[in-house]
């Protein structure tokens, strides 16, 4: 029986159903009208669930992280590794009407990779990275706009994704052409990108090729110290929050980094 | 003899959604649903969420399609022109000050005593009509993601609209159903139920009216669904 016609029959069955009570001398006639549309109005929401998603809407976040070998020194890898689960742990409690959070974990260091396929927050698992090898964000940058550009896989009902690039130093690869494309064309054009630069500081060109990446150097935080890179994943996480509390999550909230407060004591320099 | 029109039925509604209630703005989205001797306009607009004046806009572009409906029908304007004309009143229509901010979606069917339907849309929504046993689907195809927009804006011309006529024969024909919806509904639909979904709208508009219409969307429970819904319908049975 398809749909419409279960409908159709549904609303009969009731019509005739209200015929049948209202011509037996001893029913109450109100009585039977209330709980008949009572009943209608059940079955008209149940069939409403027939048509409609029974998930919320999501936030897609896609984090770019670099293992290269020179996240090694100063346990700079350890310190990336806790960060990102703790705002990890931060998503899976988040508990909004409006949105749910995807994550998706590509890191790029001996090989670009994807280590996460995107995944709603509270099935991510916690993340352990080492760290070896170059830095091919270039080719981070091309798996990460494969997975947007993929409307059969990528969510169709996702808000603008948030795209996070965290890196100690400049790429090793062709990544201009990569950037170019995921920069201008096609839906990874539309994400809201945010940059972490650890050691290399605004001048720098490291520092440039994330700016480029990011929209401008106001969205690129500089990181000398464990602290600022527990400070950015604390910012990451409260606009994430906010976007998802928002009755429009592709609006990007006006945070400062400033306002979010130090984690711990340690405020080791990393480079 | 009773004219194609006669017999059809109308219905529609607006519900202002969970997130424009607890923020008291009100509903942005306005629809238009109005019979008349030479035919039947139907049109749905939502305005533009950060847009402060988006609920004047989306009442001047129902206002804007009234009109260019009229004037369709006398033929002082062709089918290129459409899109223009409603682009201009809607314009007009919008107090002055309101222009800097006014933007709306609108999406539109003007179904003519003489059997043309003419359906556009600018912007997000769905328009699912029905012919017999065929459904056709109007949707941004450019919509990269929920709640991307292209609007009608007072300062800028809109250079997107989807403007179709369609083939219709009360004489040959059996059924034709429309159905606009804002994207506060339609982004809850899974697209391969569609049919269903205007199925449902469809019968219910038949048997309960508008007032139908405003049950389902009041009681529209797709998780997280907090814009406006607002949704028009259209049946003729031979």
């Amino acid at each position: 029986m398809s749909y419409a016609k279960y409908n159709e029959d549904n609303v009969s069955i009731y019509i005739n159903r209200l015929n049948d009570k209202t011509s037996h001398p001893n029913s109450n006639i109100l009585e039977s009208k209330k709980e008949i549309c009572e009943e209608l109005k059940k079955g008209e929401n149940k069939m409403s669930e027939n048509y409609m998603y029974d998930m919320p809407k999501t936030l897609p976040v896609i984090l770019l992280l670099d293992n290269s070998g020179s996240m090694a020194g100063n346990d700079k890898i350890d310190i990336l590794n806790n960060s990102v689960n703790t705002m990890l742990q931060s998503f899976r409690e988040l508990d909004s009407v409006i949105a749910t959070i995807s994550v998706s974990i590509i890191t790029f260091g001996y090989e670009a990779k994807k280590v996460s396929e995107l995944l709603p927050a509270n099935e991510t698992q916690d993340i352990k990275l080492t760290a070896n090898g170059g830095t091919p964000f270039g080719r981070a940058l091309q798996i990460a706009k494969e997975m947007i550009e993929d409307k059969e896989n990528f969510p169709s009902r996702s808000y603008r994704p948030a795209v996070i690039a965290v890196s100690d130093g400049l790429p090793n690869d062709s990544w201009e052409a990569p950037l170019e494309a995921f920069k201008n064309t096609g839906r990874s054009s539309k994400c809201q990108c945010m940059a972490m630069s650890i050691g290399a500081p605004e001048g720098t060109e490291a520092f440039d090729v994330l700016a480029r990446f990011a929209g401008g150097n106001e969205n690129v935080y500089f990181a000398d110290s464990s602290k600022d890179i527990f400070r950015f994943f604390k910012f990451v996480t409260a606009t994430i929050k906010t976007r998802t509390e928002s009755s429009n999550p592709n609006i990007v909230p006006q945070l400062d980094i400033a306002s979010i407060p130090d984690e711990g004591d340690d405020d080791d320099i990393l480079y | 003899m009773t004219s194609f029109i006669d017999k059809s039925t109308v219905s529609g509604a607006s519900v202002t959604g969970k997130a424009h209630i607890d923020d008291g703005h009100g509903s942005q989205d306005c629809c238009l649903v109005k019979k008349y001797s030479i035919g039947t306009v139907l049109c749905v607009c939502d305005g533009v969420g950060s847009d402060r004046y988006s609920s004047s806009g989306s009442k001047a572009a129902c206002k804007a399609a009234l009109k260019t409906f009229k004037l369709y029908h006398k033929k002082r304007i062709s089918k290129e022109n459409v899109g223009a004309t409603i682009e201009k009143f809607y314009t007009r229509y919008v107090r002055k000050k309101h222009r800097i901010a006014a933007g709306t979606t609108c999406l539109f069917c003007f179904v003519y005593e003489d059997s043309e339907v003419l359906v556009g849309q600018a912007g997000d929504g769905i328009i699912l009509i029905k012919i017999d046993d065929k459904m056709i689907v109007f949707h941004d195809k450019n919509k990269s993601f929920l709640n991307e927009v292209y609007p009608l804006k007072c300062n800028r011309q809109y250079g997107a609209w989807n403007i179709k006529n369609l083939r219709f024969s009360p004489e040959l024909n059996n059924q034709l159903d429309i159905l606009l919806a804002t994207d506060g509904v339609s982004d809850d639909v899974i697209p391969d139920k569609r049919m269903d979904f205007l199925n449902h709208f469809i019968t219910v508009s038949q048997n309960e009216g508008s007032k139908g219409i405003k049950t389902i969307l009041e009681n529209w429970d797709a998780p997280g669904s907090v814009d406006d819904k607002t949704a028009v319908t259209f049946s003729w049975r031979r």
